[in-house]
């Protein structure tokens, strides 16, 4: 069930999901926990971003953003997943692209790590529990620092 | 709840309690894990992953209860982590005591309601786990987070340091930014900052350093030392992130400035610090508020009873069983294509046929219409041979208006034998693509086991070592869910009855710790469990005692081994001589074989004195489709599941004795009686018979010969369940629809079993009535 706010009238404001030339901004959504990943998904596609994929490991993760790249504008990573955590997931992805712009979850008591993320080169963080303010705040802030 | 979290957000809600029971499983199974090998790195991780993303799911949701508890069990892990805390078993004990709390407040809101017994005890036990030096330290750490090192002021001569390193074509900006304390994560802004900065041109210095941004502490205020191209406009722009920075002021310090912004920077030092201590009080205030209210909450204690869950079950599905599935299904109505054309050419066929029928009539009408002149031509004597000749060729000419039709039918007939062929793989296939989608690996069981093995080894004071094989074996998710009780029953069994004390064990010549194998694998289109112990085995003279006492069977019974074996599947049967809390009460075993038939599977059992026992639980892979033996009665084709039925013979009418009123027959050296379908279920058929076609069907011990009219053969049967009133009818298992479109019933063999005894019962004290009377 979507609540009102999820239909913005076109009249009053454009979608923060759709770039100013009118494209939805493509979104790679990487987390293990299934339940996290549709709850950021619901957010996004409800301003109209379209979430090109979603990956549930960093492995994945790395592997699906080489597949799409270039066209993905945006990746939400987790910090802490099996196989590979976010962090080195985000390294890899800034190897492979420089520019790419990664965007941490991470729940509360991760700070060294979202530190570090930020350090490595990650655009901005986002806390979990996840409000829907804060995340697309977030997000359109660091897709608006670009262009 | 946040605005998107209304309660009617039931997909994600189901997720989210899907997703904690698995976390909650990865719990437990890691710990178990971790006692008998504490340094496990993995375990260590993904214990402290599942914790800390169940922790983050409740807290999204909104059930603080769960996420405040889940806290505090992730706050122990943490020391385990940091190797603060060894794992022993007194730890080990007290965090499965929490995990099962954890999942009572799970299921508890899963079913809409919200877990309220006290549970004071446990996290004051949790907490005492968290070292007294630790907690020491994380107040410590709080305190220092919350009141924050005040930025140190830079001398003259740093100042002229810092611009002399800097490059000279760029100005130096010195921006101070003050943070907001309230942001969840306030001590990353620090770090943000510098790599925001960093990235727009080259932080020369910051105040506090780098590294002190880095450890977990709160400063309200830092000061940054930037060589930019940037202007302050742009600068002021970039830091503006919402939540994490309060304020930016931004001062180009080249060069003349800097004696003045030395001073300016005492000011406010003064001022923060002051407001840092009064905050300091209030925080305190409301912790204690809030540590007072969550006790009042734990103290709350009233018992709601439980509903049933309130969400179905969901099962996740690998994504490429369901891309093969869609690829079958394309085929499926490639074949539909097919079909079409074909009846279109069919339909075109029987339109050929039917001129050809008209050209055929036509043709013969002829040739009868012509036979006046035929005979007008002998009068007038024209030789038989040429009249012959042209009688012939007109009969030919008939011939030939059916070759086109024949050919054509020939064609499409072929064509159609091959796509019949192909719709017989792809429905295969697409059968067992859909049934795979059912399927769920066997370790979803098999890891709870674990668990249970240390509860009841330490409460037994037995030393057993469990190895797990196979737990990869795939089978139908409605199994899986009912076999966990039987299995655990058979496992309670070996740990209970089948290994011996630890101190009996090495009398005995053994490894005093003991071995329990518990392993799954595929047979044909059945799933084999085995749980084999190297305990002490079955004593089939006890059996045999205990049997006779109970009356089971007659003292002069001749037992074999096996029959002996399957005795201690008999309701009511026990041979232990005292009673323990897991088993020995001799309710269960008889209960396991009555569930595990209810699944169309068996069990058997196989034993060694002195060496151990296996306990053989077979299933069929899948509920949806069995394989049945289909029998003719009267009129009527009934199907019996083939796991149930033992054989098939033909036997003499002469060949059924009566004994005691019942109709037996000798089968080798066995009497088994006979069970005439055709009276139990009232159905007329023809009496006088040269054989009787008798299935023997049966289940354990009991075995019991089916009269029927005739076998048809063996089929792949679907199941369908039988609805309302039908529902209770004894002896059905359910029906399924045959090739030819008509309904035949699939007889369940135990409730058979029992229910023609009781027809059998009532129709002997009928007659046994009915001679009395007479006499």
């Amino acid at each position: 069930m979507k609540a009102k706010s999820d239909f913005p009238s076109i009249n009053e404001r454009q979608p923060e999901g759709i770039s100013a030339e009118g494209k939805a901004y493509r979104v790679l959504i990487v987390d293990d926990s299934m339940f996290v990943a549709k709850q950021i998904s619901q957010i996004l596609t409800s301003e109209g971003f379209e979430i090109v994929d979603t990956a549930y490991d960093g492995e994945e993760a790395v592997e699906k953003y080489k597949e799409l790249y270039p066209r993905i504008d945006l990746v939400t990573m987790d910090i802490t997943m099996p196989k590979m955590d976010g962090v080195t997931s985000l390294e890899k992805i800034l190897e492979f692209d420089n520019e790419a712009r990664v965007i941490m979850i991470s729940a509360l008591g991760k700070q060294d790590l979202v530190k570090k993320s930020l350090m490595i080169g990650a655009k901005n963080y986002i806390v979990k529990p996840l409000d829907r303010k804060k995340v697309l705040e977030r997000i359109v802030m660091v897709l608006k620092q670009r262009s | 709840m946040s605005d998107y979290l209304d309660p009617g957000n039931e997909e994600l809600l189901k997720d989210f309690f899907e997703e904690a029971q698995m976390q909650v499983e990865t719990l437990e199974q890691n710990i178990i894990v971790l006692e008998n090998d504490p340094d496990n790195r993995d375990s260590i991780d993904e214990i402290f992953r599942a914790a800390h993303t169940l922790k983050g799911g409740a807290a999204t949701v909104e059930m603080s209860e769960l996420a405040e508890f889940t806290h505090i069990i992730e706050d122990v892990l943490d020391e385990i982590r940091s190797h603060k805390l060894r794992v022993n078993e007194e730890v080990v004990d007290i965090l499965l005591k929490a995990i099962d709390i954890t999942r009572a407040m799970v299921e508890e809101r899963a079913s809409g309601g919200v877990f309220k017994e006290n549970i004071s005890g446990l996290v004051d036990s949790l907490n005492a786990l968290l070292s007294e030096e630790e907690m020491q330290a994380s107040v410590d750490a709080q305190k220092k987070s919350k009141t924050g090192d005040s930025p140190v002021l830079l001398s003259e001569y740093e100042m002229l340091e810092l611009l002399s390193t800097a490059e000279e074509e760029y100005p130096i900006y010195r921006i101070r930014v003050t943070f907001n304390e309230d942001n969840p994560m306030n001590t990353v802004g620090g770090v943000q900052v510098y790599a925001l900065l960093n990235k727009a041109g080259k932080v020369l210095k910051s105040d506090p350093e780098i590294d002190k941004l880095y450890e977990d502490n709160f400063y309200p205020i830092i000061d940054y030392f930037i060589a930019t191209e940037k202007t302050e406009q742009e600068l002021k722009e970039l830091l503006n992130i919402t939540d994490v920075v309060l304020n930016s002021e931004i001062v180009n310090i080249k060069k003349a400035e800097v004696a003045e912004s030395t001073t300016e920077t005492r000011k406010p030092k003064i001022e923060e610090t002051g407001i840092e201590q009064m905050a300091v009080p209030e925080q305190a205030e409301i912790a204690e508020a809030q540590e007072r209210k969550s006790i009042e909450k734990a103290k709350e204690k009233s018992f709601k009873k439980k509903k049933a869950s309130a969400y179905g079950s969901v099962l996740r599905v690998d994504s490429r069983r369901i891309d093969d599935l869609l690829n079958l299904v394309s085929e499926a109505v490639i074949l539909k294509a097919n079909f079409n054309q074909l009846s279109s050419r069919f339909a075109g066929n029987l339109d050929d046929l039917q001129s050809a029928e008209m050209r055929y009539r036509e043709q013969i009408k002829e040739i009868t219409d012509s036979f006046p002149k035929i005979v007008e031509q002998l009068e007038n004597g024209d030789s038989f041979k040429s009249i012959r000749k042209t009688f012939q060729e007109r009969v030919d000419g008939v011939y030939e208006i059916f070759d086109m039709f024949s050919g054509s039918l020939k064609s499409i007939v072929a064509q159609f034998e091959s796509t019949a062929q192909s719709l017989v793989r792809v429905t295969g296939e697409l059968q067992e693509g859909v049934m795979k989608i059912r399927m769920v690996p066997i370790a979803q069981i098999f890891s709870r086991f674990p668990r249970l093995l240390r509860d009841l080894t330490r409460s037994l004071n037995k030393d057993i070592n469990l190895v797990i094989e196979g737990e990869d074996t795939e089978l139908d998710k409605s199994v899986i869910e009912d076999i966990l009780d039987p299995l655990i029953h058979c496992v309670r069994n070996a740990i209970d009855h089948g290994i011996e004390l630890p101190d009996e064990r090495e009398k005995a010549g053994k490894d005093p710790k003991g071995k329990i194998r518990l392993a799954a694998r595929n047979e044909g289109n059945m799933i084999v469990i085995t749980v084999s112990d190297d305990g002490r085995g079955i004593d089939v003279e006890s059996i045999r005692k205990s049997a006779i006492n109970l009356g089971l069977i007659h003292p002069n019974k001749a037992l074999t081994d096996v029959e002996a074996f399957n005795l201690i599947f008999e309701p009511g049967f026990s041979t232990a001589d005292r009673i323990t809390n897991i088993s020995g009460r001799g309710v269960g075993l008889d209960v396991v074989r009555k569930q595990l038939e209810k699944l169309n599977g068996s069990v058997s059992i196989w034993s060694e004195p002195g060496k151990g026992s296996v306990f053989t639980i077979k299933l069929p892979l899948t509920l949806a489709i069995i394989q049945g033996l289909m029998v003719r009665v009267g009129k009527e084709i009934y199907a019996i599941p083939i796991a149930s039925v033992i054989e098939s013979l033909r036997i003499r009418p002469s060949e059924v004795k009566l004994i005691d009123h019942y109709e037996v027959f000798n089968l080798r050296d066995d009497v088994l009686s006979l069970l005439r379908m055709d009276r139990l279920f009232k159905i007329e058929s023809e009496e006088k018979k040269p054989f009787y076609f008798v299935v023997v069907v049966g289940s354990g011990e009991k075995k019991v010969g089916l009269v029927v009219d005739s076998l048809i053969g063996e089929e792949d049967v679907v199941i369908k369940p039988l609805r309302d009133q039908y529902s209770n009818s004894p002896g059905i298992a359910g029906a399924t629809i045959l090739g030819d479109g008509t309904v035949s019933l699939i007889l369940d063999v135990s409730q058979l079993l029992e229910f023609g005894m009781k027809s059998e019962m009532n129709r002997r004290i009928k007659i046994e009535t009915a001679i009395q009377r007479e006499r």
